[in-house]
């Protein structure tokens, strides 16, 4: 049944109001195209932004969307997704990173061929265009020295250091690795119409003053003023295809009722989980293992970087709850770095993060151990001298690593996500270097205790990979599905191999380069549908 | 079971609920209410002497005991009524740590079953309440937690247990502005929350 509450047809509709699906609506809406967005969460407002660890976890998923396949080893990323305006960009740091050439150079190791179909210089464009209509605080020249690919300078300076970055830089020094001030979508002076930051690192619970920058504040607030329709608590459950296996619109549930929504292009920037999801639940008399996922390839190279926590307690006051929750500074680390040739992949340190005593990244959970009296000493002591870095340790595609469907059948109808992953052997080696790196950084810093955190997964990537060849990828340069051109696919799932770094900029700069091509070749490119 | 076994057996409860108004102050007191109240913040449910919704009496007791052995202060900070409201709200609403740590909602069956496992696990080991546990003997116990088998823990692995209500008590100790503030370090919110959770 088809309700008054959504238009009966679009001329594009957008699934999810996180970060990618906020810019192709800025972009469409912008170039006067009818679009609508639905949001399968909350519309979050910035007053809703609560400075609360525990508040902030209402920004989270709720839903066991993914669950562990049995044997699985556990995988926990809740934490880092979002639901609702904004999506999972309402809560990140804002560590904002270009890819660097070799990234796009990833072979696969099954075919032999070359993962991505484009290169960085594909990108440098929209990095350019993007880090100045957002900004981006940073030192381009300083970057160079941790490897910073050419493109524009940053349109503003760093951020200030605080005596936990001071400490921590001079560790890094120590043991001959070069830091420089991290590049950050977040505010060093007014911008873009947005305050400078205060560096009171409630960045997890979302940055109402918009100093960093969120849809709320960026693609989303600019769609609408363009006239984008944003529906909030409106889940797709099913792209709708016809006889050709094109897409026709999608089927939305809302409010316990099922609606069907007309339109001629479908975008798919639900995350990296309900993409795959909702492809595999898209399934038709065309499409019979799901959209686009003829050659089984839906689902497949999922990866995520492995966190390397390491932290440490100094004499001197480090001022660890002043700052950003990303860090103040950078080091990056690569396999083609001659310098360094014991690292066995790419990597990067987030250094000197600010830090808040509860929640899964917080002072209290770094010694999980500890209770009772021996837990509120640790407390103590830690508000006054602790510090830490955070290492990310890159991995890379398998097709063993993957998202299927079949789970249970959720309060939407719609199946559960189920995970089937492996941390590849390079990726747990580097994970290894990554903590006695850290821990050796940490001692020539002046630590006078030293511990590391267990692994835990970060920066979600792949299972609808881009590539030029249907029978190994999922989608192209574009993000449009080969059996359904107009399916776009947005988001970090599009990566076609691992980085070792934040995938925000990359996915937006990807998303850029697409909706422009769609808008250029809006006539070609609608007939082709 | 007849009217008079149902009788019989709710006895022990309806005791257990005097001496908790007794030992435990206002903290627990309105427990045996059953009017909900409208949601201020943990602390200031427990002093006001606000209705559980969910857990019983001696859950919160056992749940109090716990935390307070994790993280001192936790039970006037009011863990019991913390985990309470967000075992009582949709998973949607619900701001338990876990939320984070891949369990399937709802998340109510995992804490029933882990105090019901804690506290015959304590009287089997100690012989003894976990109210009236030491300090020394909690230490033993909760460091024999960590590789325990679920199977003997209702379900529930126990390590994860442990981690789930270990950080509902520092939410409750270390995470509001009262928690900031015991540390000395500034809370300095962009927008206050109306209560702490």
């Amino acid at each position: 049944m088809v309700s008054r509450e959504f238009p009966a047809e679009t001329e594009v509709v957008i699934v999810g109001a996180g970060a990618a699906g906020s810019l192709y609506a800025a972009r469409f809406a912008a170039a006067g195209k009818k679009v609508l967005v639905l949001e399968s969460g909350p519309a979050w407002r910035l007053g809703d932004l609560i400075s609360s660890q525990i508040w902030a976890r209402r920004l989270k998923w709720a839903d066991p969307l993914l669950m562990q396949a049995p044997g699985a080893p556990a995988f926990s990323h809740r934490h880092a997704m979002g639901r609702g305006f904004g999506g999972a960009a309402l809560h990140h740091f804002g560590t904002w990173i270009r890819l660097r050439p070799a990234d796009f150079d990833a072979i696969d190791e099954v075919s032999g061929f070359r993962r991505w179909p484009i290169g960085y210089e594909d990108l440098r464009p929209f990095y350019d265009f993007i880090q100045k209509e957002v900004g981006i605080a940073g030192d381009a020249r300083a970057e160079r020295a941790v490897g910073r690919p050419r493109g524009a300078p940053y349109p503003m300076p760093p951020h200030p250091l605080f005596a936990q970055a001071r400490l921590l830089q001079r560790g890094f020094a120590a043991q001959g690795l070069a830091t420089a001030p991290l590049p950050l979508a977040i505010n060093s002076r007014p911008y873009a119409k947005r305050p400078s930051c205060i560096y009171d690192g409630w960045c997890e619970a979302g940055c109402p003053t918009g100093a960093l920058a969120n849809p709320l504040v960026t693609h989303l607030a600019s769609a609408q003023r363009s006239g984008a329709e944003v529906v909030a608590e409106a889940r797709v459950t099913q792209v709708l295809t016809d006889e050709r296996g094109r897409a026709n619109g999608v089927e939305v549930q809302r409010l316990g009722r099922s609606h069907v929504v007309r339109s001629r292009w479908v975008i798919l920037a639900a995350s990296v989980v309900e993409n795959s999801r909702l492809l595999l639940n898209s399934a038709s008399s065309r499409h019979r293992e799901g959209l686009g996922n003829r050659s089984g390839q839906v689902g497949r190279g999922l990866m995520v970087d492995l966190v390397a926590p390491v932290y440490g307690i100094f004499d001197e006051p480090t001022d660890s709850h002043m700052g950003v929750s990303a860090g103040q500074l950078l080091h990056r680390g690569a396999p083609q770095d001659r310098q360094r040739p014991t690292a066995p992949g790419a990597y990067q340190w987030q250094i000197a993060p600010s830090l808040k005593p509860n929640d899964l990244l917080g002072v209290a959970a770094t010694r999980a151990d500890l209770f009772g009296t021996p837990l509120d000493t640790f407390m103590r002591r830690s508000a006054r001298g602790m510090a830490s870095i955070v290492g990310f340790a890159g991995t890379s595609a398998a097709p063993e690593n993957r998202i299927v469907g079949g789970g249970p059948v959720g309060a939407d109808g719609m199946p559960a996500a189920m995970l089937q992953y492996r941390h590849p052997d390079a990726t747990l080696r580097l994970r290894r270097h990554l903590v006695s790196e850290g821990e050796a950084v940490m001692r020539a810093a002046g630590a006078v205790d030293v511990w590391s955190g267990p692994p835990a997964g970060g920066h979600l990537a792949g299972g609808t990979a881009m590539g030029s060849d249907a029978a190994h990828s999922v989608c192209d340069s574009h993000g449009r599905c080969h059996e359904a051109p107009n399916v776009v696919i947005a988001g970090s799932g599009v990566f076609p191999g691992g980085s070792g770094t934040s995938p925000t900029f990359t996915l937006l700069a990807i998303a850029e380069r697409s909706a422009r091509h769609l808008l250029a070749n809006w006539r070609d490119s609608a007939a082709k549908a | 079971m007849n009217a008079a076994e149902k009788a019989a057996s709710v006895r022990p409860v309806v005791w257990a609920r005097r001496s908790v108004l007794r030992t435990a102050g206002v903290g627990l007191a309105a427990i045996a209410g059953s009017s909900v109240a409208a949601w201020v913040g943990a602390a200031e449910a427990r002093a006001a002497g606000s209705p559980l919704k969910l857990l019983t009496v001696g859950e919160a007791r056992t749940l109090e005991a716990f935390g307070e052995a994790l993280a001192p202060g936790a039970t006037q900070a009011g863990i019991a009524h913390f985990v309470d409201h967000h075992l009582s709200v949709d998973a949607a609403d619900s701001l338990l740590m876990l939320r984070y740590l891949d369990w399937p909602t709802p998340y109510a069956p995992f804490y029933k079953a882990g105090l019901g496992a804690l506290e015959q696990q304590i009287r089997r080991q100690l012989n003894t309440a976990p109210a009236d546990v030491t300090e020394a003997q909690w230490s033993t116990f909760i460091g024999g937690m960590q590789g325990g088998d679920p199977a003997a823990w209702n379900g529930i692995p126990p390590g994860l247990f442990y981690f789930a209500v270990r950080s509902d008590a520092v939410d409750v100790v270390y995470g509001t502005e009262a928690g900031f503030a015991r540390l000395g370090i500034p809370y300095m919110a962009h927008i206050v929350p109306p209560s702490p959770w």
